[in-house]
């Protein structure tokens, strides 16, 4: 694994670099106690910087140790327990510091790797920021950068499948993307980091939503009915991120479709949940417990998580189906806005829609169902 | 009784040997002279056991490769007393050979995790020897007498004609040229399903017992169809598997007693007299965790990667990472002396955790008289404690620094800035070579120590 210590040497010295920038950037974000506190608690917020980041860069190498390991001959037991301990262990911190990432993941291991009567590492519920792919899987990271595992890169897909969705990259600039991820890749080999390829795509699709769906559905208020996305902002603790970037990932989830060319990886969301269930049949035969488990993992995982029964409960595949935006008329502002706020937004965001729910439920209905004949014509047409 | 060590310093090389794949079975003498330059190791020669059998006669070598070496200490002799009973090849044998599992597709390797000799009853020498799957016992026996002069087949062994015997004889026994031959006598197979680490001859020399991650199973030596499980750790979900077993062994007296260890640095004693599935134990060592010393990696160097009893049976000796510990079986709270290995790798750990240096499994050993321990380390540095006078000495199996004869001079590793002329640095240690195997003679002071694919043999000089 030569490239691994190519990677870990340059990582060593972009981490050594990007401190000083975190620190500031933490200084503002999940550890405002420390500006709180004042200047004497510099020097915590420094030994805590460093123990996060310390912490971060050993679980994103167990990550690497379980999942990039191509023996011939069975892994040794002991030290695949002894890494999965040291995940769950620091997947317990971050539960407890309220760092939590939510993402889907691929409950089963790739495929074609040997597992032991049926043990299976503790599938991370969560990942503090991208795992590094080999570097031969570069070129598919310009393409969006979730997938779901069914496709071709077998190995790379629960590394692929624990990243966060691209709405929460954004949320996340503060820890992920300033600061030098241990996994970024050799910078000379790849046309540019992946993170910074979903950023920019991302981001670009986000301001995109931003221009095609009104502002005023902003995520974090304090709308009655509002359980979902106020929980997303709470747990995610991110005071200082923009409310255009919660609204957008909200609108990523829900206009996904209409911008799909860039957000292709948001849409197998629903589709990733039934893969879950077909993962059995992709494992190897051999694994005898394998039907067990993996549901038996993805169900033990997935109520750990309040933020998946909020990311996977209440979609509506149905918003998948029409796509607004491909009505080449420019005309698609002021048609769209009743159609993205459906039911759900209505429900679950701002109070500007709540303000007239009876009238505003009706009308998209009937606008949608005229609409959804229009669209029909268009897509079929095209 | 074992003499006692007058001095930690004066060991001294007798003999290094390379163990070179491509052996003759039948030699019994290799040169003595030391190892042809091989700047390179092949895979399939690393030691992966050494084991002395009880009179220490014989020292018992298993590689990589599925081979097992088997060195005979020479008959001192009155005319050349100098050299005092130095070790040979005795014979070299394929114990394993590489299997494949269909049902995982995966390899079971060959290599021989652990050999264990059995008491000698009769003039052949039996051994246990271990891969990841099956435990074998072999027979090595002598041949140096063969009847000559049959009737109906020739020199040969052709069938003579009927028709050109025209005499009758009586066929002698006649000296010939020694052979050792080695002959699987029992094969004990497809008892576990995870990679068996340890084996344990109990000292009723009629059972064994073999442990892998999560069973110890016990095994009759003449029976190999049947085994009995005696420890189960196997989760009813293997999703909530957080424990596996590491190493095993009996007790050296009381057969009903044995213990095992633990990834989480936790060894239990279990009495088989009190149930037939030992899963509850009888005593439960662990030393509680020193909050002072906390790190990500307090559990993974806290795996014991050895255990074994003193030959009085009072004692037991654990390996983790980084400390070799001497626990009393009466206190189970925490252990009676504590030795640091090599302390200095402690600010190290996340590199030694990305290299998988962490894992590795080093073994411990006891002298004769439970006086000294020892334990191997990195840069073939190996390490020996006195119990007694509470010294310990740092030594290297390397050629370049050992001559016939030559006394092995203590080596130091320097942590601070200040680096002394013959010490080295953490920083320039090879983690590459690493003494995991060693053995110490049951009675008296010579020592074994695998060095990747060398063996070193160390006597200690004083006289």
């Amino acid at each position: 694994m030569a490239w691994l210590k190519g990677v870990w040497t340059a990582n060593i010295y972009m981490l050594g670099k990007g401190a000083k920038r975190k620190l500031d950037e933490d200084e503002e974000g999940m550890e405002g106690k420390a500006l709180a506190a004042g200047a004497g608690a510099m020097a915590d917020g420094l030994s805590k910087v460093s123990y996060t980041l310390q912490r971060q860069t050993i679980f994103n190498m167990s990550l690497m140790k379980l999942y990039n390991h191509r023996a011939l001959t069975e892994p040794s037991l002991e030290k695949r327990v002894l890494i999965n301990n040291m995940l769950r262990r620091i997947q317990d911190e971050l539960k407890q510091e309220g760092n939590l990432r939510p993402l889907f993941f691929s409950p089963s291991p790739p495929p074609d790797d040997p597992v032991d009567e049926g043990f299976r590492e503790a599938q991370p519920a969560f990942s503090v920021s991208l795992v590094a792919p080999p570097l031969s899987q570069s070129p598919a990271l310009s393409s969006p950068v979730l997938t779901s595992p069914s496709s071709g890169l077998s190995n790379t897909a629960p590394l692929e499948a624990c990243l966060t969705p691209a709405s929460l990259l954004e949320e996340d600039s503060v820890t992920l993307c300033t600061s030098p991820s241990p996994l970024v890749p050799l910078p000379p080999t790849l046309p540019r980091p992946p993170s910074s390829v979903a950023r920019d795509s991302f981001s670009f699709a986000l301001d995109e939503i931003e221009e095609l769906c009104p502002s005023p559905l902003p995520a974090n208020t304090s709308a009655p009915g509002a359980t979902s996305p106020s929980s997303l902002t709470v747990s995610l603790q991110k005071p200082l991120c923009p409310p255009s970037l919660n609204s957008g990932a909200l609108d990523s989830k829900d206009c996904s479709k209409p911008c799909s060319p860039k957000l292709e990886g948001l849409v197998p969301l629903p589709e990733e949940r039934s893969a879950v269930s077909n993962a059995p049949e992709t494992l190897p035969p051999n694994s005898l417990d394998m039907s067990t488990s993996p549901s038996a993992s993805s169900s033990a995982f997935l109520t750990d998580l309040a933020l998946d029964d909020i990311l996977f409960a209440d979609i509506d595949t149905s918003m998948y189906d029409f796509d607004p935006c491909t009505s080449s008329s420019g005309a698609a502002p002021t048609k769209l806005a009743p159609m993205v706020t459906a039911d759900e937004l209505l429900k679950t965001l701002s109070p500007y829609s709540a303000a007239a729910p009876a009238v505003g439920s009706n009308q998209p209905f009937k606008m949608d169902l005229t609409e959804l004949d229009h669209i029909m014509e268009v897509l079929v047409g095209s | 009784l074992a003499p006692q060590i007058s001095k930690l310093n004066s060991w001294c090389i007798s003999v290094s040997v390379a163990v070179k794949k491509k052996e003759e079975s039948d030699s019994r003498k290799i040169n003595n002279s030391f190892l042809r330059d091989h700047n390179y190791a092949t895979e399939a020669d690393i030691i992966s056991t050494v084991e002395f059998n009880s009179t220490g006669e014989l020292l018992a070598t298993g590689d990589k490769g599925g081979r097992v070496v088997v060195f005979q200490r020479e008959q001192e002799s009155k005319n050349q007393p100098h050299r005092r009973g130095e070790y040979n090849v005795y014979s070299t044998f394929q114990s394993h050979e590489p299997e494949f599992d269909y049902l995982k597709s995966l390899e079971i390797e060959e290599k021989i995790n652990k050999i264990r000799w059995l008491p000698q009853q009769n003039a052949a020498y039996f051994l246990l020897s271990t891969n990841d799957k099956t435990v074998k016992l072999w027979k090595i026996s002598e041949r140096d007498k063969r009847p000559e002069g049959y009737n109906l087949k020739d020199e040969d062994g052709r069938i003579r004609d009927p028709a050109t015997i025209t005499t009758l004889r009586v066929p002698v026994v006649r000296p010939m040229d020694l052979m050792v031959e080695a002959t699987p006598r029992r094969v004990f197979s497809n008892a576990h399903t995870y990679h068996i680490n340890s084996i344990s001859v109990n000292s009723d020399y009629e059972t064994f017992m073999s442990t892998d991650d999560l069973r110890i199973n016990l095994w009759n030596l003449e029976i190999t169809n049947r085994s009995f499980n005696i420890v189960d750790i196997k989760p009813a979900n293997m999703e909530e598997l957080t424990e596996v077993i590491t190493a095993a062994e009996f007790h050296p007296h009381q057969c009903n007693t044995f213990v095992y260890s633990s990834s989480k640095g936790s060894i239990r004693l279990c009495d088989m007299r009190a149930s037939a599935l030992c899963d509850n134990h009888s005593k439960f060592f662990e030393e509680p965790e020193d909050p002072s010393n906390r790190s990500f990696f307090s559990e993974i160097i806290s795996s014991i990667s050895d255990v074994k009893f003193s030959h009085s049976g009072r004692y037991l000796m654990t390996r983790d990472y980084l400390t070799v510990k001497v626990w009393d079986l009466n206190m189970e709270s925490q252990p009676l002396e504590t030795y640091q290995v090599h302390d200095y790798l402690r600010s190290k750990l996340c590199s030694l955790y990305e290299n998988d240096c962490i894992f590795d499994k080093f073994e411990c050993v006891w002298n004769g008289s439970d006086s000294v321990i020892m334990t191997g380390s990195y840069n073939n540095f190996f390490r020996m404690f006195d119990r007694n006078t509470k010294r310990d000495v740092t030594l290297e199996a390397s050629r370049e620094n050992s001559k016939p004869r030559a006394i092995l001079k203590p080596r130091k590793v320097c942590v601070g800035g200040k680096r002394r002329k013959d010490e080295i640095s953490v920083d320039s240690l090879d983690f590459s070579k690493k003494i995991l195997h060693t053995a110490w003679h049951p009675y008296e002071n010579i020592i074994a120590v695998a060095a990747t694919n060398n063996l070193y043999i160390f006597q200690d000089k004083v006289n």
